[in-house]
């Protein structure tokens, strides 16, 4: 156990020395995230120079590992083996085409390590259903919104199935379709399981409607 | 399956669970009128769920003394029940950091607010200090680890890697052990009242600097969402998973709890060949 300034660059990002390049790519986000100024996790425990030089170094080891030739060298001077195939994968990684400016796919998959996605695989979404996996895919609704350009509110109509909070069915569909594709949800048995209960709802609403006109 | 409360001066788990006025409790066994744990089980509206409350304490002194603490540890681990969960209350006193080394599991929950993560922080490094004091042998290395609790020691240990250091230079093997008990100290950390995606990473961020200034990493184990009905099963005094499974809380409890079986599983695996896995109490 060493403290951070003798740490290597895998220490540093909590990494192995087999690490690829998708991993310390998706490593990055997530220990950095924990340095940021305003980051509830460094309180009371690391001042605001203590965490920018932890930044500094963690900049720098993200910085050597992802470049091929730099790491190489690195490794050398650390003395360890480069048991690691990071090349191929990592261009098909980069070659990707990214629908969205945002960064997303940060902490996305030790979320999806941390919680096991048994409600997802049933496929019957509802709006609370819908925000659980955004939250485990570390997804906030105004990046949704940045994406989609739908207002946030309903955004969180749709997360809080406040099916009268919803235009008609036809925008609603397009909304909830978007927001699923934008977290990475399956948008046809997203929509298609979400519109079934917005309509069932709706109509219910219209029949109680209905009585009270009557009575 | 039984829920021990040992907040002996803010019990108040037997109201979550819909028991009213137990009819015996933990302060019977702290006033010695009761020397078997066992004893003190009370049903709950639950089943399969039994509670040792934490009522009718001696206001005058509701803590144990050192020898019945001991024994009331003792007792914890040995109690006949398929799990057993203690309900911990808040702050660093001795017995609460025993009351938790005890459990072959410590679950810490914070809110992502400043102040519980640095009640987090506190406790945790209390914790540790206090597992690793009784995990030391030699007389020289438990002073050093004393002096290390005090944040403003003349030596200048700041953190437990700079202890660690301090104890190899006196004793290598003692270092080794230091190294050993940091590695098998994890505590589990759930992150509760999550609003945003931003709430979720704490966990990670919490477990990361964790690691980065105390050496050992706790495990975050999950988060659980703002849930008004975990707030209105509190006044209805039901656990929330009775009151609706369907709930998000609910949902994100369950999974907790798999998770942590999940855990166990893991460990016992690995812990195989030596038997039992360990016990924290000495």
């Amino acid at each position: 156990m060493k403290p951070i300034e003798d740490q290597d660059h895998y220490e540093v990002l909590e990494l192995p020395y087999s690490a690829r390049l998708e991993d310390i790519k998706r490593a990055y986000p997530i220990v950095r995230a924990a340095y940021e100024e305003e980051s509830l996790a460094t309180y009371s425990l690391f001042g605001p120079d203590e965490s920018e030089l932890i930044r500094e170094r963690i900049d720098v080891a993200y910085r050597v590992l992802t470049d091929d030739d730099a790491r190489r060298v690195y490794d050398e001077k650390i003395g360890i083996e480069a048991g690691y195939t990071s090349s191929e994968t990592a261009i098909a990684v980069d070659s990707e085409p990214s629908e969205a400016s945002v960064e997303i796919v940060s902490a996305l998959d030790a979320l999806d390590e941390m919680d096991d996605l048994e409600d997802e695989e049933s496929g019957d979404w509802d709006g609370p259903m819908l925000r659980r996996a955004r939250m485990r895919r570390g997804i906030e609704i105004d990046q949704i919104s940045d994406i989609t350009k739908i207002n946030p509110t309903y955004l969180r109509a749709i997360e809080e199935s406040a099916y009268h909070d919803l235009p008609a069915a036809v925008y609603t569909r397009g909304f909830v379709i978007a927001y699923s594709r934008t977290i990475g949800v399956d948008p046809q048995s997203a929509g298609r399981s979400f519109m079934a209960k917005f309509e069932e709802a709706r109509s219910e609403g219209r029949r109680s409607r209905l009585l009270s006109l009557r009575r | 399956m039984v829920a021990v409360d040992v907040d002996l001066e803010g019990a108040n788990l037997h109201t979550c669970l819909g028991v009213e006025s137990p009819r015996v409790s933990l302060a019977d066994f702290v006033a010695q009128r009761e020397d078997d744990l066992g004893k003190l089980m009370v049903k709950t509206p639950i089943d399969g769920l039994q509670i040792i409350a934490g009522t009718q304490a001696n206001l005058a002194s509701a803590q144990p003394s050192h020898l019945r603490r001991v024994r009331l540890v003792r007792s914890l681990r040995k109690l006949e029940a398929d799990y057993v969960v203690v309900d911990l209350g808040a702050g660093t006193h001795l017995s609460v950091l025993d009351y938790f080394l005890v459990g072959d599991d410590g679950l810490v929950v914070l809110r992502p607010e400043p102040t519980s993560v640095e009640n987090a922080y506190t406790f945790l490094r209390a914790a540790f200090y206090r597992r690793l004091r009784l995990a030391m042998v030699g007389h020289g290395v438990r002073q050093l680890v004393t002096q290390a609790m005090d944040q403003r020691n003349e030596k200048g240990i700041r953190t437990p890697i700079d202890l660690l250091h301090e104890i190899e230079a006196l004793d290598p093997v003692e270092g080794k052990r230091f190294v050993q008990t940091m590695r098998e100290f994890r505590p589990r950390l759930v992150v509760n009242e999550v609003r945003t995606a931003e709430d979720v990473k704490l966990g990670f961020s919490v477990s990361s600097v964790c690691k980065k200034y105390f050496g050992f990493e706790p495990e975050y184990l999950g988060y659980v969402n703002h849930d008004e009905l975990a707030r209105r099963s509190v006044g209805l005094r039901r656990p929330v998973i009775d009151v609706n499974e369907e709930a998000d809380a609910s949902i994100y409890l369950n999974r907790i709890a798999r998770k942590l079986l999940a855990i166990r599983e893991r460990d016992q695996q690995a812990a195989a060949p030596t038997g039992r896995g360990r016990t924290p109490e000495r």
